[in-house]
């Protein structure tokens, strides 16, 4: 049964005379017609959320089918500022080869920080060479991030370049690509083809995450697709936040204004350490990106 | 029809999980059922079919997280009556709540809440349809659940904020 609730405001009589000697004065109308036609459309959306620029540190893991998801090298490496009151977003791309001071290891390649102390270490690992301690910690695995791609319905990117790559199976066109999850995952993965290898293949990353940003804003309204995301990220990623915080955060990340989500990647010089081929990352370029984006997520003077 | 000795305040949303994502056993679907139901009850209640205090709206979004609430109260024109809070009756025709839920390890630990409330609002000889569609986040904090988001619309509002009621009671 549909409940029938009602309140009366009570106004002075006056109203009620007046109705009652106009009643009385004047010839009843045949039909009454009140206006009942849909005319206007007010709307407001609020979430309750984080008030000030939150980091993530987004986690690409190696590993394959079988192997420990956070004991692999972390092949992509994203952190992330949003601004949710703003809807501002600063992507600070790390080549996975970068070589950096991972505390109680020495110096070795970022990723490595991943095998050497899971993901907390990695956090410390990057968050002391940008100079921001990531909030949150989020890291995936090929197959993971795959399956999350899957439970959206596929992503939308816009490439800079067309590339495909002898050594996956997958092709990219210039502009825009509707991917699956598989083909999600091969562009951002695939490097070879592309002319500043690990570089380019960052800077997909970073366009990946909007991609997934747009997505997500596009369909929230859908019954079920917020919830089959959450599940999806909940299953296939690891997080140290509660499943209850992890939904609650994901309805705050439709906040970010994909067109507002800048994304730089470090630069730095290719070199040779011990006789394995890593990058030397512009360390001042890292913290100068960092300081920017602390307060507002935005990047104040660009790459 | 004077409803002064009515509980004109009440109002049951019917409310219905239309979808699970993830296992959650049957009673605590029926237990969300009823959590969520007088959640959402309570807010659109309080919210579309209150007399108002004279103290504004702070009383308007009951169940709301403190943040949320805080957000609805700089939203009042969509998020509760205030569009029409000067019309002589505002009666509730309908009003049904159909829920979304993700579930872990047999606990829902998040829903969205899509509402359809249909009010007819009368003010002197003018009746019209004012529909509230959108939806409710909701989220379980503690022992209960909360509403931490909305997203609402307002369909067919009246042109141009009417004042407050009269008699002190808006």
């Amino acid at each position: 049964m549909i409940a029938q609730t009602a309140y009366r405001r009570r106004r002075l009589g006056v109203l009620a005379l007046v109705l009652t000697l106009a009643a009385l004065v004047m010839p009843e109308p045949s039909i009454r017609q009140s206006p009942m036609m849909l005319v206007k459309v007010d709307s407001a959306q609020g979430i309750d959320g984080p008030d000030d620029v939150i980091w993530i540190l987004a986690l690409g893991s190696d590993a394959r089918e079988g192997q420990p998801p956070l004991g692999s090298r972390a092949d992509a490496i994203q952190m992330i500022g949003v601004n949710l009151r703003t809807g501002a977003g600063s992507i600070i791309g790390i080549p996975r080869d970068s070589w950096v001071p991972i505390p109680g290891h020495g110096s070795d390649r970022v990723n490595a920080a991943l095998t050497y102390g899971g993901p907390q270490l990695m956090a410390r690992t990057v968050g002391d060479l940008v100079g921001v301690q990531p909030d949150y910690v989020f890291a995936t695995t090929f197959i993971g991030f795959k399956a999350m791609v899957q439970s959206m319905g596929g992503v939308t990117v816009y490439s800079r370049l067309a590339f495909t790559d002898d050594y996956m199976v997958g092709e990219i066109e210039r502009g825009e690509n509707r991917l699956s999850g598989f083909e999600a995952l091969f562009f951002g993965r695939a490097r070879h083809f592309l002319p500043n290898g690990d570089f380019d293949r960052s800077a997909n990353q970073q366009e990946l995450l909007r991609g997934i940003v747009r997505e997500i804003r596009a369909k929230q309204d859908e019954p079920g697709f917020m919830e089959r995301g959450a599940l999806s990220v909940m299953q296939h990623m690891y997080t140290d936040l509660s499943p209850a915080e992890l939904y609650r955060l994901g309805h705050a990340a439709t906040g970010i204004d994909p067109s507002r989500l800048e994304g730089c990647v470090l630069d730095g010089s290719y070199g040779t350490v011990n006789g394995a081929s890593i990058i030397f990352p512009n360390t001042s370029q890292a913290r100068r990106l960092a300081d920017e984006a602390r307060d507002d997520a935005t990047f104040d003077t660009g790459c | 029809m004077d409803t002064s000795n009515d509980d004109s305040t009440a109002l049951e949303v019917r409310t219905k999980i239309s979808g699970v994502l993830g296992r959650l056993p049957q009673a605590q679907r029926e237990r969300l059922e009823r959590d969520a139901g007088q959640l959402v009850s309570g807010y659109l209640a309080a919210a579309y079919l209150h007399e108002r205090p004279s103290d504004g709206f702070r009383g308007s979004f009951p169940g709301f997280t403190t943040g949320a609430r805080e957000l609805a109260l700089k939203d009042v024109d969509t998020a509760s009556d205030a569009a029409f809070s000067g019309a002589d009756e505002v009666r509730s025709r309908s009003a049904v709540a159909f829920l979304s839920v993700v579930a872990t390890e047999g606990r829902a630990v998040g829903a969205t809440a899509r509402i359809f409330l249909d009010l007819a609002v009368t003010d002197g000889s003018r009746g019209r349809l004012v529909e509230v569609r959108g939806r409710l986040l909701l989220s379980p904090v503690g022992d209960g659940w909360r509403i931490f988001g909305y997203d609402l619309t307002l369909d067919n509002p009246p042109s141009g904020k009417q004042k407050p009621g009269k008699g002190g009671n808006r």
